[in-house]
């Protein structure tokens, strides 16, 4: 096969199974690598892949590992000569002003690697080197595929076209609308593709090096929590409607609203995960076992509950859109829950989800 | 597949650039010239280790440079900073499917591509800087102080090494001792275990353990039975005696090979060495790597050094790469003198273009001695013993000294043809004369036979004859140059002897009779000029 695959995949479409599925089904002498940003998902990847044992040989590495290990440690002679690698530095700080060809834009005083150049730095080696590290990664590995494709930025981008250019077959997996983790916040390359955005990078070489394709059926989330999530995107992002195939049925499916103080009766009850933006916010309830939105990314949970930002309230109060990170952080929130999401929201607004109280034996319409 | 070795700032190599043959290289040089060390190189690099111990714990002053040290050591004198010397190994391999992850860049400083390989690197651990700059400011300070080095052994990739990768197959075999008292040294404990495969490890390494176990179930228990009748220890505790389990008491360490059911230690030393380089190129198939002898002619009889050289030359192959040391012309001359590679100053040279014609006529001709015509600076070819006495008698004349003092070597021909001389000395790349008999050929034929040694003869390469008039061969030629009386006085000959005959049938006794007299003699034409072309300095 020749050509790059991008798999934009909705929530809950078995994004991380497919790989490891395609791992199992690979030739016993083939060599796989596995690239993934978050160490989360990787852990869970190696976790998976080890239960399932496949016959190939498959590496699970993080997206800084693959670019030091197959691009910068074995090509840095090309670029700066007798340089060594003591070690990496991160978290590291932005190189505002300091010359791209200085090589203290990539390393410290002690030969530390800095994070934040890791990949600009990459695409230099690969230049000076005449492209021969992609031919590298053609001689070891028979299929390179990386997982939540959509974190990446800045000069990541730039390192998915080398790879594009590759003999190596390479499948990307992600969903944009869950680009909530940015990978190099100060990078100015290719800013206008932050976050969600990299969806336009995406479209400009789809046909080129590059063939997308999508992936809308989701296992996970009930149909109603599925239209839900589908309504936070405008049409003019062109994500095809997700089809729900999760016919579980239980005595509190869907979309609920509750009020404050009706919090700890609903934990009790049903046991959600509790979402929240950050750790600044929800204080009321700080006894609750909290994530934020973009902790819980790869998650799957029976019930979410929700504690909305001011922006969410007016989005659920009077159907006022979220900005897109906003929107991405929401959708991946409702989009854990397989069976039902709850927002704390006291004043409904023109809301026409059903209010839940622990009176309810079963959900019943809000009062209004 | 060894296909390059780069070595910089190690021992006598300042900066080495050897690209060895894909099958064989028979290294050549003079004592002291760095074939060991570049073994000893080539095995740094791809198994960490010297002498069979761990590069870190060898490391030694005298592995720097001397001459990069002395040039630290003269600016130092001048007031600049001593800069710390580096180490730097690169050995570059063939590229197979099995070391594709050790790809990078084939040079540290310069790299022109990418290719597997492994380099070894020394240099100042940048913690112990200023405690190196302290240490190298007393200007008593003349040796490197290596514990504030590291050797850090990494592949092309980048990624650390810490034991030779199975994929890397080398074994050195120093065909001169058994180093260790037990009689079987690293090396060959190593191609021992390189003859069995994963599975075979495994089973034997089991059923030694079952043995050792057998040994305290049921020889130890008795012993130990009784010793626990004995005192208690002060804590109460007991003493009993049980095999030792370390890795020190593995399987390996506790087998020897045996050649025809001797002990290999006491095998004979020519036993040993030829068992060790079978051995190191037998092993199984998939090990595809390089086999490095040293001096196989050491311990061993003419006749078992063929037989030897017989089995170097079949084991040898496309996936086993050889490198011989040697100091015998008739090693090199039966393994192929197209697969010299001389070491020198440092540099090692190879001689391509050897036609097979050449090498097949050096391999029916193994007493030839190549290796001293390659060591030589100069080279002068004449007819026989006698030429040979004369000669150096009149060069010794002439500039007050032997030829051999000027680097002047001087060879018989002894069967060999000018033509394969002049080749081997284009391909070596050396001055050279050919002092020829006439033979009583005319003109025409002589430059007849010139002509058809076309490009093989040229400004630095000459063959001289002697001059017809003057008679056959260097005795008539003699004659004709020199006073008569006195000739035959020097020779102890009458006036009635013929002088040319009685010379021409008792050459060797003429000529040393010559090379004894105090008398001068004039030398022939051919002769004067032959050592004018042979000591110009050009």
């Amino acid at each position: 096969m020749r050509g790059s695959e991008l798999v934009l995949a909705v929530a809950g479409s078995r994004k991380t199974q497919s790989i490891i599925d395609e791992c199992v089904t690979a030739a016993a002498r083939n060599r796989i690598l596995v690239v993934t940003y978050t160490t989360v998902n990787q852990a869970e990847l190696r976790r998976r892949l080890a239960e399932a044992k496949p016959a190939a040989e498959v590496d699970v590495v993080g997206w800084f590992t693959f670019l030091i290990d197959n691009i910068i440690r074995p090509y840095l002679p090309f670029t700066y000569p007798g340089q060594a690698i003591a070690g990496f530095d991160y978290p590291s700080e932005y190189q505002q002003g300091v010359p791209v060809q200085a090589r203290h834009r990539y390393f410290t005083r002690t030969g530390l690697l800095r994070g934040t150049h890791v990949a600009h730095l990459a695409t230099r080696i690969v230049s000076d080197a005449g492209d021969l590290p992609l031919r590298r990664l053609e001689a070891v590995y028979d299929h390179i595929y990386i997982d939540e494709v959509q974190d990446l930025s800045g000069y990541d981008l730039e390192v998915l076209l080398l790879l594009m250019g590759s003999s190596v077959p390479l499948t990307m997996v992600g969903d944009v609308r869950q680009a909530v983790v940015p990978t190099s916040p100060r990078e100015r390359k290719h800013h206008k593709f932050k976050n969600m955005q990299i969806m336009k990078w995406f479209r400009q070489h789809h046909g080129k090096s590059l063939t997308i394709t999508y992936r809308s059926e989701t296992w996970r989330c009930r149909p109603e929590i599925v239209s839900f999530a589908d309504d936070l995107f405008a049409e003019a992002w062109g994500f095809p409607p997700t089809v729900s195939r999760n016919e579980r049925r239980t005595d509190h499916d869907g979309i609920f609203l509750i009020r404050a103080e009706h919090v700890d009766a609903y934990v009790e009850q049903f046991a959600p995960q509790p979402l929240r933006w950050s750790a600044g916010t929800a204080k009321t309830h700080g006894h609750l076992r909290f994530m934020n939105f973009g902790e819980a990314k790869g998650l799957t949970r029976e019930r979410v509950l929700i504690f909305p930002t001011e922006k969410m309230k007016a989005l659920l109060q009077h159907g006022t859109p979220l900005e897109e990170l906003a929107a991405a952080k929401l959708y991946v929130g409702v989009t854990r829950a397989e069976q039902s999401v709850a927002f704390v929201l006291d004043k409904p607004g023109l809301s026409a989800h059903p209010y839940w109280s622990p009176s309810d034996a079963a959900p019943i319409a809000a009062d209004r | 597949m060894i296909k390059r070795v780069r070595i910089r700032g190690y021992r006598k190599f300042h900066d080495l650039d050897f690209r060895p043959h894909p099958t064989f290289n028979v290294l050549v040089g003079n004592n002291q010239s760095g074939k060991s060390t570049l073994l000893e190189a080539v095995g740094l690099a791809i198994t960490g280790r010297v002498n069979g111990r761990p590069a870190s714990e060898e490391l030694n002053p005298h592995w720097f440079n001397q001459n990069l040290i002395a040039t630290a050591i003269a600016g130092r004198s001048r007031g600049e900073p001593v800069r710390a010397p580096e180490i730097l190994i690169e050995v570059t391999l063939d590229n197979d499917s099995d070391l594709a992850p050790f790809i990078g860049a084939d040079d540290l400083y310069a790299p022109t591509s990418h290719a597997p390989g492994v380099r070894m690197r020394v240099h100042l651990n940048e913690e112990y800087r200023s405690e190196f700059e302290t240490y190298m400011a007393d200007p008593a300070a003349r040796l490197i102080p290596t514990d504030y080095f590291v050797a850090d052994w990494r592949t092309f990739q980048g990624g650390q090494l810490t034991q030779r990768p199975r994929a890397l197959n080398l074994a050195v075999i120093d065909a001169r001792t058994v180093r260790s008292s037990a009689g079987v040294d690293y090396h060959l404990r190593q191609l021992i275990g390189e003859h069995l495969t994963n599975g075979e490890q495994v089973a034997v390494s089991a059923a030694f353990r079952r043995v050792k176990e057998n040994m305290g179930a049921e020889h130890l228990f008795a012993l130990n039975t009784r010793l626990a009748d004995g005192d208690e220890l002060l804590d109460g505790g007991r003493v009993s005696l049980a095999m030792d389990q370390s890795s020190r008491t593995s399987w390996e360490n506790n087998v020897i090979p045996h050649v025809d059911a001797i002990p290999f230690a006491l095998a004979g030393q020519g036993q040993q060495a030829v068992t060790k380089i079978v051995l190191a190129m037998r092993r199984h198939a998939e090990a595809a790597g390089a086999v490095m002898v040293e001096e196989p002619e050491n311990h061993l009889s003419h006749s078992n050094l063929n037989v030897l050289l017989d089995r170097i030359n079949t084991l040898s192959s496309d996936d086993q790469q050889v490198f011989v040391t040697t100091h015998s012309s008739f090693v090199l001359n039966r393994l192929g003198v197209d697969r010299l590679r001389l070491v020198s100053d440092g540099a090692v040279e190879a001689f391509t273009d050897m036609t097979e014609d050449t090498v097949n006529y050096f391999r029916k001709l193994p007493g030839f001695d190549t290796l001293r015509l390659v060591l030589a600076e100069r080279l002068v070819l004449v007819e026989g013993p006698s030429d040979e006495l004369l000669f150096e008698r009149f060069y010794s004349d002439r500039y007050g000294h032997r030829p051999i003092d000027d680097g002047v070597d001087v060879f018989s021909m002894r069967g060999l043809s000018q033509r394969r001389f002049l080749e081997l000395a284009k391909l070596a790349r050396k001055r050279c004369v050919i002092i020829s008999d006439n033979d009583g050929r005319t003109q025409a034929e002589l430059d007849e036979t010139r002509k058809d040694l076309g490009d093989l003869l040229n400004a630095d390469r000459k063959l001289l004859f002697g001059a017809r008039e003057h008679g056959r061969t260097l005795e008539p030629q003699v004659v004709r140059v020199n006073d008569d009386g006195a000739l035959r006085s020097l020779l102890g000959r009458t006036s009635r002897a013929d002088l040319e005959t009685w010379m021409g049938n008792n050459k060797t006794e003429a000529a040393i009779k010559i090379v004894d007299s105090p008398t001068v003699l004039t030398a022939p034409s051919y002769f004067i000029e032959a050592m004018e072309h042979i000591h110009a300095r050009v």
